[in-house]
């Protein structure tokens, strides 16, 4: 086990003691680690392989703009790759991987590429794997997918949870830094609603890396003070862990809050939390990123960020380097320099690219004004650098600083155009913001601590008197002076060696250059071509610097050649975290039938039908195939009675003085004589003419009525109808309430369904074929006074019933009437038999009603009223749609009945070539018939109404069939309907 | 017909269950019709329903009454209520249709929802991750209503006080919103 090595004080608890593994290597941090700190404090430079060359590759930053050391953390399937070290919160037991190597991180083989370099630059794939043509889906894509890519997946469902939510605010401040904090407290304290968010555990920002002084108090202090606070106050959320990464529309806001990620038990609650935050103002307080300068062999382990090696040093307590070197364009370069000289740490050069520096240089420290880096030494650290003047200097570490770049991403997500500030040499927000949208402190390119205290007041004050509340006066917090100027400088010239940009996928200034050469002259040109910014960390430490190297080539400034777009999110979040709770069979909610559990307990094998669950059939104990028992289930109706939950078709109760009328625009049949206590099937076109819906309605009362729908299109009818309602209509005195839910309603068919309702039927009232002939409504009561209402309609062509009772009498009612049924040897029967006796019947459903067919192919033509005016009902009589050898709905037979015919198979006329112009129409609907004793279709064939005995080939290509079919009349069986009547 | 007696089955079988000290109940003995305004018909409606029900008729969004004391109404929508009161008092309700004249129509809708209670300070939190309203009780104060989606169900959320919620959703989904509530109250408990 390696121990970390002396810590120098910092902000981690000393008193805890957390051991985790790298690489297998089991080493020790404290509780306040990152696992990027304790990594460092165990002396652990190399941490991984770049993406194309594999080089290796150190610790560069210290935030989210980590491009080098990618993780693999946790194993099988809870693995998770391309974590960034120095945002892991670190926890006891974690394990950690490095990635990106063949074999060990540190003899990788593929390391070979760094050798091939040459042949490696930008554009290579464009250029190298054109030819042979045949090599590239056998040779070039699966040599390219073996070995390139960042980290590998399980391929296994991740076990882990996640959940989304919403969250709204008066203000939502993104950052937690001194601006953050400052405008939170002032808006909190006038009582604001405000949400503050940060990514880090520990909110203060850059005061938890700096040594600052806030009212003579240490920076971090003041901002675990002004933190506490907040925490304290009812009006204020300070959400830890958490990024916001991407404004939208209106104020809202993606966050995703890690939750459980540091803790080593879960306890089955999430990791992550996606949410979605409703703001009426925001205060971007983003911070800055630094950036480093492109220099020859720039991309040793241990060269990393100025303000990374003193955040590393002041907050984590670990020195990266024992002689750390320092190459900067700017002040703040030096505080890095003055930190570690403060630590008794060697600092044995300051390169300032400038000739001079306002800082306050301490005596002794060795400098170089007007200096170059112009190469680096070192394989699995960096040994040496040399310097333009020729010197060479032996160092540990390089800490370098190219100047700070505002995070400006939030604003400019929805296009909004940054600007240049010559200034601090950046880009920062223009004046395009969003509407509401606010920006202070680094963020808005002041980068001093007292501007961004300043700022934060001074937006929140004005936002808070913006949203009517009266914020007290705050003093402005005294805070040291600091020294922030910057002399633009991007480049090295001078040296051997590749000068890199963006260090997570490996592109260089050369690759710049020859981008350029080639014809790339715009950004998002050079973007595609050559990666650039492209990686994971989104080029957040390069992207700047290579818009000066191409500005610099194309002689334009950097405002002319400008940014890429910025898009979220602003740093990867977890595809889970998107999906929610939202997976497997919480994907989509589930309706169940109100005899769900009866028929759970009955044998009955569920089948979706959209989010219902219904019976497909009930098995009985020795039926081996479904065929078994469907045929079973319909000939039992057949000879005697069958009972179907059918609560599943939409009911909807429709009331009014003008109900009438409505129904009679709504149906193309006429539905102004319609009696109370009378039912009639209804027909239902589109606008265009097409069929959308067909159902029964019946008139409970002289303004009340209750239509049915399809299953399917329960929830499209309504939506209709209330768009007639309220748009074609509003004047129309009606009230529509979709009432599919409250009612639990049974099919009850079959020549003895009669005598099994009227031993449930209270004897006061009658239901023989004179007293309630079919087509009929009844309010009644069943059981000694139970509420029920009773249909006499039917959907498998026998004497059949429709009784309807209260839904959370569902259950119970489909016992009674298997109880009262058990002298007829009832049986329940399920979708599939429904199926099969409505087939039987030449019934329509939806198989049929496929938004393409018209009542003319359907043979209800008659049915649209030349009477009245309805939906649909004018271009229902176009040309188009009522051709004379249009499709027709008709049933078939096998010649041969022992053939099966499948839904789906075409029609062709025997011995022509089976193409699309050869094409005669469909097969709709199939099933076996146990009536007929052979298996019968429903179909759409054309002129079928006039090729009633003719014989054509039904060919389903897909399941292999092809035999020869006889036309009939769809109406297979009880042709004349005297058994539904009877 | 003696021998054949129909049972009341509650939605989610009287469901009750303690999160920390947050509960969530079924609420099974809830009568509720809903109410729309005849065309024209507002102000009569609404005089008649305060001198009949004596109750003023509340605007979109806000309730009037409450269950323990009677009747509750919400307005759901422009000229659309909805009425509650316990079932053993469903007289109360049955009663208005009949009382109310041509002014407005009356559906049963008892049986169309499931009912939960939800009370405890755990309630707003895990209402936050199903629910995009805002419950703020600064914003949804006691004595609010609205219709909003949770996981993709339809729900109608009523405020009673300060971390007290009736929440309804279809009763055929009732297994799927309670599950989504369950879900939400592990997570945030």
């Amino acid at each position: 086990m390696r121990r970390s090595t002396q810590r120098f004080g910092g902000l981690i608890d000393h008193h805890s003691m957390l051991s985790f593994t790298f690489n297998s290597c089991k080493m020790t941090g404290y509780k306040g680690d990152t696992l990027a700190s304790a990594l460092l404090a165990n002396g652990q430079k190399l941490v991984g392989r770049s993406f194309k060359y594999h080089r290796p590759r150190g610790i560069f930053g210290i935030g989210s703009e980590e491009p080098n050391a990618l993780m693999h953390l946790h194993q099988g399937a809870h693995g998770e790759p391309n974590t960034r070290a120095t945002t892991v919160e670190l926890f006891d037991g974690l394990k950690a991987h490095s990635q990106n190597h063949l074999f060990s991180l540190n003899y990788d083989l593929l390391a070979i590429n760094d050798f091939l370099s040459p042949f490696f630059s930008a554009g290579f794939y464009y250029k190298t794997f054109m030819w042979p043509k045949a090599f590239w889906e056998k040779l070039y894509e699966p040599l390219i997918r073996s070995t390139a890519g960042l980290g590998t997946l399980s391929i296994l469902p991740d076990p882990d949870c996640y959940d989304n939510g919403y969250l709204h605010c008066d203000l939502l401040i993104v950052g937690a830094g001194p601006a953050g904090l400052a405008a939170a407290i002032v808006a909190g304290r006038a009582g604001a609603r405000v949400l503050i968010a940060d990514e880090d555990f520990l909110p203060g920002g850059r005061l938890n890396f700096e040594n600052l002084l806030i009212n003579e108090l240490p920076g971090n202090e003041w901002a675990a003070l002004m933190a506490a606070e907040l925490d304290s106050m009812d009006n204020v959320q300070l959400l830890r862990r958490t990024t916001v990464f991407g404004a939208y529309d209106h104020g809202i806001f993606g966050a995703i809050e890690r939750r459980t990620d540091h803790l080593k038990e879960v306890n089955d609650k999430p990791r992550q939390v996606l949410w979605r935050i409703y703001s009426k103002r925001s205060l971007i307080c983003a911070g800055a990123t630094e950036r480093s300068i492109a220099f020859p062999s720039n991309d040793r382990p241990n060269i990393m960020l100025a303000g990374a090696a003193r955040g590393y040093l002041n907050r984590f307590g670990v020195a990266v380097g024992k002689r750390t070197a320092i190459f900067t364009n700017n002040d703040n370069g030096w505080l890095t320099a003055i930190d570690y000289s403060n630590q008794g740490l060697e600092v044995p050069i300051v390169i300032d690219t400038r000739n001079s520096s306002s800082v306050n240089i301490p005596d002794g420290m060795k400098h170089k004004f007007g200096g170059r880096v112009i190469n680096t030494k070192g394989r699995r650290n960096v040994q040496s650098i040399l310097l333009a003047d020729g010197r060479a200097v032996k160092i540990d570490c390089l800490a370098v600083s190219g100047g700070w770049s505002p995070n400006i991403h939030l604003t400019c997500h929805k296009r909004n155009k940054p600007i240049w500030n010559n200034q601090i040499v950046a880009f920062v927000p223009g004046s395009d913001l969003d509407q509401g949208m606010s920006v202070a402190g680094a963020a808005n390119g002041s980068l001093d601590l007292s501007s961004c205290l300043k700022e934060g007041i001074a937006a929140a004050e004005m936002i808070a008197h913006d949203l009517g509340y009266n914020p007290l006066p705050v003093s402005l917090p005294k805070t040291n002076r600091e020294q922030v100027s910057i002399s633009a400088f991007w480049h090295v010239k001078e040296g051997i060696g590749r000068a890199w940009l963006d260090l997570q996928n490996d592109v260089t200034v050369d690759d710049i250059e020859q981008a350029h050469t080639e014809g790339f002259q715009v950004a998002e040109h050079i973007k595609r071509y050559t990666t650039l910014g492209m990686a994971t960390d989104q080029g957040k430490t390069s992207n700047v610097m290579s818009l000066a190297i191409l500005s610099s080539i194309t002689g334009k400034s950097i405002e002319e050649t400008g940014t890429t777009i910025y898009r979220p999110p602003y740093t990867p979040v977890t595809i889970g975290a998107f999906a929610g709770r939202s997976r497997s069979k919480n994907f989509r909610p589930l309706r169940r039938i109100p005899s769900h559990n009866w028929a759970e307990s009955n044998g009955a094998e569920f089948i979706e039908v959209g989010n219902w669950l219904r019976p497909q059939w009930y098995r009985k104990r020795g039926e081996e195939h479904w065929r078994q028992i469907v045929d079973r289930e319909v000939s039992t109706t057949r000879k005697s009675v069958g009972i179907c939950d059918v609560t599943t078709l939409g009911k909807i109760d429709i009331q009014g003085r003008d109900a009438n009328k409505f129904l009679n625009k709504v149906y193309a049949n006429g539905f102004q004589t319609l009696q109370v206590g009378k039912i009639r099937y209804g027909l239902m076109l589109r606008e265009d003419g097409i069929v959308y819906d067909d159902g029964t309605t019946a008139r409970l009362a002289e303004n009340h009525y209750l239509m049915t729908t399809t299953t399917a299109n329960a929830g499209l009818v309504f939506r209709q109808l209330e768009f007639a309602r309220q748009c074609l209509w509003p004047r129309m005195d009606v009230h529509l309430i979709s009432v599919t839910d409250g009612w639990a309603q049974f099919a009850v068919a079959g020549p003895n369904s009669r005598k099994l309702l009227q031993k449930l039927i209270d004897p006061c009232h009658a239901i023989t074929n004179e007293a309630f002939p079919f087509m009929t409504y009844g309010e009644f009561t069943i059981c000694g006074g139970a509420t029920a209402r009773l249909f006499r309609i039917s959907f498998s062509g026998e004497l059949a019933y429709e009784i309807a009772v209260p839904a959370r009498l569902g259950n119970s009612m489909m016992a009674l009437l298997m109880d009262a049924g058990k002298e007829f040897n009832a049986v329940p029967y399920g979708t599939e038999a429904l199926g099969v006796m409505r087939i039987e019947k030449g019934h329509i459903a939806g198989n049929e009603l496929d938004g393409r067919t018209t009542a003319n192919q359907l043979g209800l033509e008659r049915m649209i009223s030349k009477k009245k005016d309805s939906i649909g009902s004018i271009l229902s009589q176009r040309p188009g749609v009522n051709e004379k050898d249009d499709f027709r709905l008709m049933g078939f037979r096998p010649v041969d009945k022992s053939n099966y015919i499948s839904a789906g198979a075409h029609f062709f006329e025997n011995g022509v070539e089976m193409n699309l112009e050869n094409d005669q129409g469909w097969m709709s609907s199939a099933a076996y018939s146990p009536t007929l004793g052979h298996s019968i279709g429903l179909g759409f064939i054309k002129r079928g109404n006039s090729r009633i005995g003719e014989k054509v080939i039904a060919a389903d290509p897909l399941r292999g069939q092809k035999f020869s079919v006889e036309i009939i009349s769809s109406h297979f069986f009880d042709p004349d309907g005297e058994r539904l009547r009877g | 017909m003696d021998k054949y007696t129909l049972n009341r089955e509650t939605f989610l079988g009287g469901y009750q269950k303690s999160f920390g000290t947050t509960i969530l109940t079924e609420i099974e003995d809830l009568d509720i019709y809903s109410m729309a305004c005849s065309s024209n018909k507002y102000s009569k409606l609404k005089t008649e329903f305060k001198q009949k029900i004596g109750i003023d008729l509340p605007v979109t969004g806000t309730a009037n009454g409450s269950i323990s004391e009677g009747i509750l109404i919400i307005g759901m929508a422009q000229d659309q209520w909805f009425m509650f009161s316990k079932t053993h008092t469903k007289k109360l309700l049955e009663n208005i249709p009949a009382t109310m004249g041509q002014c407005a129509y009356f559906t049963h809708q008892s049986d169309s929802w499931v009912a939960l209670r939800l009370v405890g300070k755990l309630a707003i939190p895990a209402l936050e991750r199903i629910c995009s309203i805002d419950l703020h009780p600064s914003v949804f104060m006691p004595g609010s209503a609205a219709r909003t989606l949770m996981e993709h169900l339809g729900v109608v959320v009523y405020c009673e006080d300060i971390n007290h919620y009736i929440l309804l959703s279809a009763s055929s989904s009732a297994s799927s919103f309670l599950h989504a509530l369950e879900t939400s109250l592990r997570y945030v408990s």
